[in-house]
């Protein structure tokens, strides 16, 4: 089993493209009629946010990949974008978690393997600290945005749309986070199939230590 | 309680997974993912779609209502602003006969394309830009309805955008107030060629490379210019010029500050007119 595709692998990564698909249905359908100051709330970002910060950096960074590209689908801007801002976000989720001392099952640094293996969200969680890390890190990545827009010769990204999407941002990460929370969680939930030692689906990416129970 | 541990992997994977994107990215400037990354999007679009539109349809009854709950700062700035408006429309209404006259007049002498031949598809509203980064809106009508990339649309008043992705069921429209928005334009109706530009920033445009030395006055209207290679037929109307305190770059063209014609809200069905480039 340890070098197939098990059963829990498979249950989980449809799991959390079903996620990544139903927020991205909720957001560009429902999200964007909720005008906050001339801007909607994203939940799209908490996916990357609420994984890292709990499953890790590398899980972090990889939903931030996946999320950030489902995102680009619908967005008129380079192709690709997005997902390398939450990448950085999901990461750096990982790492504030770190820095917070909450309580986790530990960084599994599992990356893809995260995904497909025998972690899941741990019980315990602070709604203070993890709404916090959802509100500053969405912020920051609407900040790394709109200064990679920048870059890329669009300045308004920084002076017309930046000022005005911070706050929709914010409150949407702090209403956000704690459904994001029971999504992620679920998407992540142990299936009560045992997997294999190294039970990934794709193991071969994820380098070492698949946290388990 | 256990303090995560950082594995070297975990540096590797963010490694790997950023310069997988850089190259993406670049790939896709290049143009070389078009065809795959614009098929995935037309069928995320279509797949998305009823929903949206399912949504909207629900939502727009109480639309109005949540609008007025989170925007009432800026509601009360555009009533003052449509008092204004009103009370310089009333100073207008004495000219207005021979203005229709003129109007008449012009409109029989350079039959303006947005009124004359061009075939017109209206299409509902059904959302609105998925980022906060870009303005954009979605219509209900897309390729199957004839419409294509670079299509005019038009609102009540005038140009709103132009059509910038399409799919079987829908479209999306930028609107002229996207910076990535630049077109050709002429300040009044005999007036300098120049280039408008959207700021991100509401209705507010910004009027770029006016000749050196053209005395332009607050009001004037703005039209596309319809030169050869536009990419919107000529006269339609885009906005006036708000501000004329102009600025000057190194070259010495002036610029000056405009507002848009059409409404950046509250409509739901907007013409897109079926005019491509080059084919007037």
């Amino acid at each position: 089993m340890g070098t197939g595709i098990t059963v829990i692998g498979m249950v989980r990564v449809l799991k959390v493209i079903m996620l990544l698909v139903v927020t991205e249905v909720v957001e560009v359908s429902l999200l964007v009629h909720v005008d906050i100051l001339g801007a909607h709330p994203t939940f799209m970002v908490l996916i990357p946010i609420v994984s890292g910060y709990f499953m890790g950096s590398s899980t972090g960074a990889v939903m931030g990949f996946l999320s950030g590209m489902t995102a680009d689908l619908f967005v008129p801007t380079p192709f690709g974008l997005t997902a390398l801002i939450w990448i950085c976000t999901g990461y750096l989720a990982g790492l504030s978690a770190g820095l917070l001392s909450t309580t986790t099952d530990g960084d599994a640094a599992t990356g893809l393997s995260g995904i497909g293996s025998g972690m899941q969200v741990p019980n315990q969680t602070g709604a203070v600290p993890i709404a916090l890390v959802c509100m500053l890190l969405a912020g920051s990545a609407q900040v790394g945005y709109g200064l990679l827009g920048a870059l890329f010769g669009v300045p308004a990204m920084l002076t017309g749309y930046l000022l005005r999407s911070l706050p929709a941002t914010v409150v949407g990460a702090v209403v956000g986070a704690g459904p994001m929370l029971v999504a992620v969680r679920w998407a992540f939930k142990r299936d009560g199939i045992h997997a294999g030692k190294r039970g990934a689906l794709f193991s071969a990416v994820g380098p070492r230590g698949v946290l388990h129970r | 309680m256990s303090r995560p541990k950082r594995y070297p992997g975990s540096r590797i994977i963010l490694t790997i997974l950023v310069l997988a994107t850089l190259t993406i990215i670049t790939l896709d400037f290049r143009g070389y993912t078009s065809g795959v990354v614009g098929r995935a999007k037309s069928i995320a679009h279509d797949v998305v779609q009823p929903f949206q539109v399912g949504v909207t349809d629900m939502l727009r009854p109480v639309g109005s209502y949540l609008d007025s709950i989170f925007q009432t700062g800026s509601l009360i700035q555009e009533n003052q602003q449509l008092r204004s408006e009103n009370s310089f429309l009333r100073q207008k209404l004495l000219s207005t006969a021979y203005m229709r006259e003129q109007l008449k007049q012009i409109s029989t002498l350079e039959k303006l394309p947005y009124i004359g031949s061009i075939p017109i598809m209206t299409a509902p509203v059904i959302a609105g830009a998925s980022s906060n980064f870009e303005s954009t809106i979605e219509l209900g009508k897309g390729a199957s309805s004839g419409i294509a990339l670079g299509m005019p649309v038009v609102g009540y008043s005038g140009l709103l955008g132009t059509v910038i992705d399409v799919w079987s069921s829908g479209c999306t429209v930028r609107l002229l107030s996207d910076p990535h928005s630049v077109i050709g334009v002429r300040v009044g109706v005999n007036g300098p060629y120049a280039m408008v530009a959207g700021t991100g920033n509401g209705g507010k445009l910004t009027v770029d490379y006016i000749a050196p030395g053209t005395q332009l006055q607050v009001d004037t209207p703005i039209y596309t210019s319809g030169l050869n290679g536009a990419i919107f037929p000529p006269g339609i109307p885009v906005g006036y010029v708000s501000k004329v305190n102009s600025t000057t770059n190194a070259s010495g063209d002036e610029s000056v500050q405009a507002t848009m014609s059409a409404r950046l809200s509250g409509f739901q069905y907007v013409d897109v007119l079926q005019w491509v480039q080059g084919s007037q």
